[in-house]
């Protein structure tokens, strides 16, 4: 029994352990820049206009007759894309996130509502959902910089509250990965990988489209190509979590997942850029990015001037 | 959701119940999700190419049929986006109640006549296709369609068997 409760412990150390508020705060204008660019998409507008007789709601989307009306949804957009800048900016974050959140939630369930969940906003939405019950602008934000200015003592450089947000993130994208991964495991077993289930997926997307795809059809006319790109998604996706307790192997890790999300544009034509972004802003440490870049600006003047 | 922060500093600041308990109810929700079926969106069950694709495939596809008996593709590439979700709605529509699936080819029907087809009606296809083998970059075979419906304003009328031949 002392193991399990060991292990528990060292879990919840690790998920409630201190963080830096700027941290939290890239997170914030990361994934708030993301919402904000998505919503700014007229694919709304476009379903708006849908006869009721084509509406296949999901989840509290049951709530609706039909797609909101146009109105409704420019209103939507406006708000949202509103609240998600001044998330960015961190203008009373504590609103406009999650604002900016409700009106993605809604504006997303549009296009859920269309027979199939649509899966390329999820985990961006996912993701900050632990971050609207969270202290986004105590740094990196304009918040800060008005309590600095009125002389309102400084937030804590460390503090719990900083960091649970963000390692909450790091689990909900990491789990959506090996979830993804389970998923193949459970419904197909090995033959995901070592039937020609990847062949016949690239296939039928290839015929699905206009033109045929050079890149897919690439990749599903050599069979044993086709099987270690199969391999090599399963694997990433299945043994993703490890980067939350190694981050080292971030290295390895986000780069696989871009290159699989980049692999799947040009073999599918399937765009999941929010994928792409939402995981390098959860998973790149930026206030060392950061850190790193203001220390290479100013040594670059005193290197310039040194004496030959 | 305030944290109780002891003058003492980080190390010994203590995480709000509130928060234990907002952490905790996050990820019941998301493995609940995940491995319940639960399907409470943006939660999600994670279904992403899980199932394995066979060699054969089948779809829709949907015809415009004109006052003289001549047919055309409905051309939902030509009309708003709305309309695009065609091909995942005929999934499930041979299992629906009539009057939607009535509503439903109104629908199609209204968008294809506003998109400048002359439709008086609208025909479902049932599209079979092998995807292996190949010649070139196409399947080697032509595809068997068959009609399974035929719908216009307020009527529908089954011409086909949605599962094919016996």
């Amino acid at each position: 029994m002392a193991r399990p409760e060991a292990l528990w412990r060292r879990l919840d150390g690790w998920l409630f352990a201190p963080g830096d508020p700027r941290l939290l705060a890239s997170l914030r204008i990361g994934l708030g820049a993301i919402l904000g660019i998505r919503m700014a998409r007229g694919l709304y507008l476009d379903l708006a206009g849908q006869p009721a007789g084509l509406f296949r709601p999901l989840s509290f989307m049951r709530v609706l007759p039909s797609m909101p009306p146009r109105g409704a949804v420019v209103a939507l957009q406006a708000a949202g894309i509103a609240a998600a800048a001044l998330a960015v900016l961190g203008v009373r974050a504590r609103a406009s996130l999650p604002v900016a959140w409700a009106c993605a939630l809604v504006l997303n369930g549009m296009t859920t509502s269309v027979g199939k969940v649509v899966h390329n906003d999820v985990l961006t939405l996912i993701a900050l959902l632990p971050l609207l019950a969270a202290p986004t602008s105590d740094a990196w934000s304009v918040d800060g910089f008005l309590r600095r200015r009125r002389g309102l003592p400084s937030p804590p450089a460390v503090s719990v509250r900083y960091g649970w947000p963000v390692r909450t993130a790091m689990v909900a994208v990491a789990g959506a990965y090996f979830f993804i991964g389970l998923n193949k495991l459970i419904y197909s077993g090995p033959a995901w990988v070592t039937g020609d289930n990847l062949r016949f997926v690239l296939y039928a997307a290839s015929d699905a489209q206009r033109v045929p795809n050079g890149a897919g059809l690439f990749v599903a006319d050599r069979p044993l190509l086709a099987h270690a790109v199969a391999a090599v998604t399963l694997l990433l996706e299945v043994t993703f979590p490890v980067v939350l307790f190694r981050p080292k192997l971030r290295w390895l890790y986000l780069p696989g997942v871009i290159a699989l999300h980049l692999g799947i544009l040009a073999t599918m034509h399937l765009d999941y850029w929010p994928w792409i972004a939402t995981v390098l802003v959860v998973f790149v440490d930026w206030p060392a990015v950061v850190d790193r870049a203001i220390a290479y600006a100013r040594a670059r003047p005193s290197t310039r001037s040194a004496p030959a | 959701m305030n944290v109780d922060r002891p003058a003492s500093g980080a190390a010994t600041e203590r995480v709000p119940t509130s928060v234990r308990w907002f952490v905790a109810v996050f990820f019941a929700v998301f493995v609940a999700s995940a491995v319940g079926g639960l399907n409470l969106w943006p939660f999600s069950g994670w279904r992403v190419f899980s199932q394995v694709r066979t060699g054969h495939v089948s779809g829709w596809t949907a015809e415009a049929v004109d006052a003289g008996g001549r047919t055309a593709p409905v051309p939902f590439g030509a009309m708003p986006r709305a309309y695009a979700s065609f091909g995942l709605l005929m999934r499930d529509f041979p299992t629906l109640p009539v009057p939607r699936q009535v509503a439903m080819c109104e629908a199609w029907l209204d968008g294809a006549r506003a998109a400048g087809t002359p439709a008086v009606s609208i025909r479902l296809v049932r599209v079979e296709r092998d995807l292996v083998p190949r010649a070139g970059q196409q399947p080697a075979r032509d595809p068997v369609r068959r009609p399974v419906y035929e719908c216009g304003d307020g009527w529908i009328h089954t011409i086909g068997s949605p599962r094919g031949p016996a």
